[in-house]
């Protein structure tokens, strides 16, 4: 109970009591002119009531003076009523009754007082007015009974009432004592976790630090990550406990700003396909495009909310899908903004759902006992929903999947839609999805995304009622899931040049698509859809995005993107990589600013929604700087906003152009391009090859880089060009053979054969750089796997076609030569073929100089190794890397290096 | 065959699924709180008007849609049927239905595709009429006579709920602050019930509250041999799960039913009558 409520509970109680005593006033009054009272005794009644009355209501006077007058007052009419009254039971009564009515009150006092009245009332009776008559037994019979009575429910009144309030006032120590333990137990949280952060962002930076160093061995690189993944990750759990610590001691302040949902929904996603990781689970958003654009809130902590509720979904989720839904209802002040996060995982029991928004609570199912957590998100998410005046609440069916949604006021500062589509009259689009229960998730989310936006949205499943549909050409887009592109892929291809065509896929499992059609990666969701029919040019190849169309390289050009978003930076960082140049991060204005001073930077990134400074006050603060330079900086914005006239607005703002989050090759090219310094720009093949020539000659007559990319060989082969180059020689070496063997298999309709070469050829082409064709093979092991035969049939001929072409192209990067110009090259090298016994002894002591964890010994065998070959192949390549890796203390996989050369001389790729 | 739809308001407190397999439309009462104004069941859950009013929250008006929104709202459905039944709260404690009689009737010829029935009841009470709509529809009924059973079946429905005490009900303004402390000190329960369309007091339960919570089922289900045993509601407002299981256990004990179902009563219930709030919710033969 509160202060207040007592403060109430007292003035409530004296309200009671005078009510009680102008009760028994009135009943007085009556008796007076009943009885013949005389008449100076209805003034006192009077007086006694106005007094009383301007003391109750008049709020200065405190209720403890109020209580001492009504007590006077009262003896005073007791007085009375017993000096008018020859009868003692009248009055007794009519006390006992105002004192049950004082009872609700729980007004202990009151009643003790009341007690009294009553017994001084007896007393007077008896011994002042003598009206009690003792003559008979009849009447001591009846006055003790009638006194006992009376005294007993007096004294039963007392005792129960003041032991209902004394268990009240224990009950609020008791509370309090809790509250003040809790307020303790926060206060100790927020401390231990302020001093385990200090040191563990040390141990993370300093493995940042680490990371950068050039030259680390790869175990060392990968041991350094792990501990930097370990350590973010405990401040994550850390920053939870700061957080929840913060809320629960009424210490977390909201901080409200303008902000734009569509950069929220982007940061969103990008963390959840992140924390999505090789889950074979579907990320579906449905978002309102009329929600408006500008919304004034504590956006950095609704981002915390939904990302928590979305990270949840995706822990407990196994296969189907976790589908985030945003929409708005209109307000007198704003909006309420509506949010929900359904998953398809393994749902929670009723008993559970009571105890699920406890803090360190993790609901324990059997079901759940591999999933980490310290129980502290969902506690998290409902206190700041609730500080945000909102209210979350979960649905739940054990083994189906659970609904978390929370509703927040939200107030408006533009009440323009966050998505508009340019010409939307002039848009006609039509969706072709299968009949799965995914596809149906996808239709329904197409056609409300079309009512939404006000856009002609078509449907249909059926391919014949496709083609019919699209021969009338009034469609001006198609959007067709992935697996419905490929079983249609020629009609696809075919529509492609009349109509815009979309297929939409996983980014993992991706297929490669003909230049005519777009894709749209997943989760497809408005602001993908309203970016390709606004012809924003970010939805785009996925070859332009694997980065095989990159045309130069600027490894001088150094960038700094800021974001607040670590996620995101990775995320940009990660596109800019195949540009090779120097990449800074900044996660946030004022640190992007600091970093600016050293003034080597040429050019700048800049998100547009950040807390505490956004990116057009951190441009200002720039562009304010001394200097030319600070000047003339380029600084580009980057923003999730799909809205027509943005640029406008950014230029105008002093940042030189934008680029539209999800960030796509296609755009981030065009900026580069028009922003880096001319003399930073280099060709790849120049730059990369450049120091040998005989390579970037060939590279040159490759035949394109979507075909066979030794980049990408080099990279997936350790970055050792001439391990690259062994393993290259050796799959043009077996490639006619298998080229053969796989055609005979497909003639026999071996299929389970058939599944496992390709199978292989996926991972051996990957690994020289033949993404195309791993890409195909990987198609067709999975149509093998899925018994569609079709498809195969369709496509064997291109796969072994594309096999000798790269088989072609491989050659030619190798130098034109075969067979002979290896041997020749291993000869010039001075390696003579290795005997099979000499091998065998040196393939014995390496284990065992990696069973007995001994570096000294592996590395003077891997240089004894050096001077040897075997069937073509250098053994440097295996005892080599076995020494490097037992160097690093990896003696098991220094062994697993070893296993990999067969006695009787078959070396495995 | 006309096509008809069945609409109710949200405070029927059936279960979401049964909306979406019968495809009954739903009109959301609004929670209005301190902090802005919420769709009951939509944006605000039972749990959350109790748990707000718990800790503080001083305002948690209900609020029934406006005429307006009625109108839009019928106009939406008439596009999918040609003649609709709306199954409304009880008149006597909510605007719902006289709002939603204004909407028809500013309808104009549309609104004669309406047939608008005040149930007389809330809650799952009501549900029960909601359920027999949807069997008369099913049945082939045309509307006027679907509306003209669920008149006759009005005084057949049992609507009761026990509460903890009449705390909520004071603040909503329905008992004086007196009662409530008379409640609060004396260990009563109010019993509710709902009577011609009324909410009146039944009885009242003394002592204990999980003991009084199973005298009123065992008072309600007593005469079981005139309960229609087809279906029985039990609703509540912030009971544990454990103390509602109990209850379920003893109405199976009391009475056979063919299916017992247990609902959360929505969010304008739960904050006119408080945590502890349950009902069981029968039809009689």
């Amino acid at each position: 109970m509160k202060y207040t409520d007592i403060v109430t509970d007292s003035k409530s109680s004296a309200k009671a009591a005078w009510f009680v005593f102008t009760l028994c006033t009135v009943i007085m009054y009556a008796m007076t002119y009943f009885n013949n009272w005389e008449t100076w005794v209805m003034a006192a009644l009077i007086i006694h009531d106005v007094i009383l009355t301007v003391m109750t209501f008049f709020p200065k006077i405190p209720v403890k003076a109020q209580s001492a007058v009504l007590m006077v007052f009262s003896f005073s009419n007791i007085f009375i009523c017993s000096i008018m009254e020859n009868d003692i039971y009248p009055s007794i009564a009519v006390f006992i009754s105002a004192a049950i009515l004082v009872a609700v009150y729980k007004n202990i006092r009151l009643l003790i007082e009341y007690a009294l009245l009553t017994g001084a009332g007896i007393l007077y009776h008896i011994f002042v007015l003598r009206s009690v008559s003792f003559d008979t037994m009849t009447d001591i019979t009846n006055f003790v009974v009638r006194v006992s009575v009376m005294m007993t429910a007096q004294f039963f009144l007392i005792v129960f009432i003041g032991s209902m309030a004394k268990y009240e006032e224990e009950m609020k120590k008791s509370v309090e004592e809790a509250r003040q333990a809790e307020r303790y137990k926060s206060d100790f949280l927020a401390n231990m976790s302020h001093e385990i952060r200090t040191p563990m962002n040390a141990i993370v930076g300093m493995c940042e630090l680490i990371l950068r160093e050039n030259g680390l061995s790869e175990s060392v690189r990968e041991n350094c990550f792990n501990i930097q993944t370990s350590g973010r990750n405990l401040l994550a759990i850390i920053n939870d406990i700061l957080d929840f610590s913060k809320i629960d001691s009424g210490k977390m302040e909201l901080i409200y700003d303008e902000f734009n949902i569509a950069s929220t929904l982007n940061d969103v996603i990008n963390m959840s396909e992140a924390r999505k990781g090789s889950k074979k689970i579907d990320i579906i958003v449905n978002a309102d495009p009329n929600i408006p654009r500008g919304l004034v809130c504590d956006e950095v902590r609704l981002r915390q909310v939904i990302i928590n509720l979305m990270t949840n979904g995706i822990k407990y989720t196994e296969q189907g899908f976790v589908t985030l839904t945003v929409s708005q209802t209109k307000q007198d002040y704003g909006i309420n903004l509506f949010v929900s996060v359904a998953d398809t995982g393994i749902g929670i029991t009723e008993e559970n759902i009571e105890k699920l928004f406890t803090s360190f609570r993790q609901v324990d199912t059997k079901k759940n006992r591999s999933v980490e957590g310290t129980g502290l998100g969902l506690a998290i998410s409902k206190r700041l929903i609730t500080q945000m005046g909102g209210f979350i609440s979960v649905k739940s069916e054990y083994g189906k999947g659970s609904e978390f949604r929370f509703a927040i006021p939200v107030k408006v500062s533009d009440d323009r839609p966050f998505i508009t589509i340019k010409d939307s009259e002039k848009v006609h689009s039509l969706g072709f999805f299968g009949t799965t229960d995914r596809d149906r998730q996808y239709k329904n989310i197409f056609i409300d995304m079309g009512r939404r936006l006000g856009v002609d949205f078509k449907y249909t499943s059926d391919p014949d009622r496709l083609k019919e549909m699209t021969d009338s050409g009034s469609f001006t887009h198609v959007f067709a899931g992935k697996e419905e592109y490929i079983s249609n892929s020629d009609f696809f291809d075919g529509l492609s040049e009349k109509t815009k065509v979309f297929v939409i896929q996983e980014r993992i499992d991706a297929i490669t698509l003909p230049d005519t059609i777009k894709c749209i990666y997943k989760p497809f969701y408005v602001l993908s859809v309203a970016s390709a029919l606004n012809n924003e040019n970010i939805v785009i190849n996925l070859s332009e995005r694997r980065g095989a169309d990159i045309r130069f390289i600027a490894p001088k050009a150094r960038i700094l993107i800021v974001d607040d978003n670590a996620i995101n930076l990775k995320v940009a960082a990660g596109l800019m990589q195949p540009y090779h140049m120097q990449i800074m991060t900044a996660e946030s204005g004022p640190a992007a600013i600091r970093m600016l001073r050293s003034k080597d930077i040429d050019l700048v990134f800049m998100d547009h929604m950040m807390p505490e400074m956004d990116g057009i006050e951190a441009t200002k603060i720039i562009r304010d700087m001394d200097g030319d330079y600070y000047k003339k900086l380029p600084i580009v914005a980057l923003t999730a906003n799909a809205v027509n006239g943005v640029k406008e607005m950014f230029i105008r703002e002093g940042l030189n152009d934008f680029l539209a989050k999800p960030i796509e090759i296609s755009a981030l090219d065009r900026i580069l391009r028009a922003y880096l310094p001319g003399e930073y720009k280099q060709s790849p093949a120049t730059a990369e090859y450049g120091k040998n020539d005989r390579r970037s000659g060939n590279r040159a007559n490759s035949g394109g880089p979507k075909m066979f990319d030794p980049d990408k060989g080099l990279m997936y082969t350790g970055g050792d060009d001439s391990v690259y180059r062994e393993i290259l020689s050796l799959y043009v070496k077996k490639g006619p053979e298998k080229i053969e063997y796989i055609g005979g298999l497909y003639d026999k309709k071996d299929w389970k054969n058939y599944i496992i070469e390709v199978h292989a050829l996926k991972s051996t082409s990957l690994s020289i750089g033949a993404e195309k064709l791993s890409a195909l093979a990987k198609e067709l092991e999975a149509a093998g796997k899925s018994g569609n035969y079709r498809t195969i049939d369709r496509k064997n001929d291109a796969l072994l076609k594309m096999y000798g072409n790269v088989i072609d192209i491989a050659k030619e990067y190798l130098g034109g030569n075969d067979e002979s110009s290896e041997e020749q090259s291993l000869e010039d090298a001075g390696l003579t073929e290795i005997s099979a016994e000499l091998l065998s002894e040196l393939i014995q002591k390496a284990k065992d100089a990696c069973g007995s964890f001994d570096g000294d010994a592996m590395s003077e065998i891997a240089e004894k190794a050096e001077a040897y070959s075997h069937n073509g192949e250098p053994l440097k390549k295996y005892f080599g890397r076995a020494a490097e890796l037992a160097e690093d203390f990896e003696y098991e996989s220094a062994a697993a290096e070893i296993e990999k050369l067969d006695v009787s001389g078959e070396a495995s790729v | 065959m006309k096509k008809i739809g069945i609409t109710t308001d949200c405070v029927c407190d059936l279960p979401e699924a049964f909306y979406r397999l019968h495809d009954i439309g739903i009109v959301y009462f609004y929670i209005t709180t301190d902090t802005g104004r919420f769709r009951d069941g939509f944006e605000i859950a039972s749990e959350n008007v109790i748990e707000y009013l718990e800790n503080g929250g001083h305002k948690a008006e209900t609020n029934a849609p406006a005429p307006e929104e009625y109108m839009g709202f019928f106009e939406n459905a008439l596009k999918k049927y040609d003649e609709i039944v709306h199954i409304s709260i009880t008149s006597k404690v909510s605007n719902s239905c006289p709002n939603a009689a204004a909407a028809v009737e500013k309808m104009g010829e549309n609104g004669k595709r309406v047939h608008v029935v005040d149930s007389y009841h809330l809650s799952t009470g009501m549900g029960h009429m909601v359920i027999k709509a949807v069997e008369l529809r099913d049945a082939g009924k045309s509307a006027a006579e679907i509306a003209e059973e669920l008149y006759s079946m009005r005084e057949r429905v049992s609507t009761s709920f026990i509460t903890m005490d009449a705390d909520y009900l004071y603040r909503n303004g329905k008992t004086s602050r007196f009662v409530s402390r008379l409640c609060t000190s004396f260990n009563l329960h109010p019993v509710l019930m709902l009577k011609d369309g009324r909410m009146t007091l039944k009885t009242i339960k003394v002592g204990r509250y999980d003991k009084a919570m199973l005298r009123y089922v065992r008072g309600e289900l007593r005469i079981n041999r005139r309960i229609d045993k087809t279906r029985l509601f039990i609703t509540y407002a912030g009971c544990s799960v454990k103390l509602v299981n109990e209850i379920r256990a003893e109405t199976e004990r009391l009475c056979r039913f063919d299916e017992v179902i247990v609902t959360k009563a929505s969010a304008t219930v739960s904050g006119n009558c408080g945590p502890g709030t349950l009902g069981v919710l029968f039809v009689y033969e």
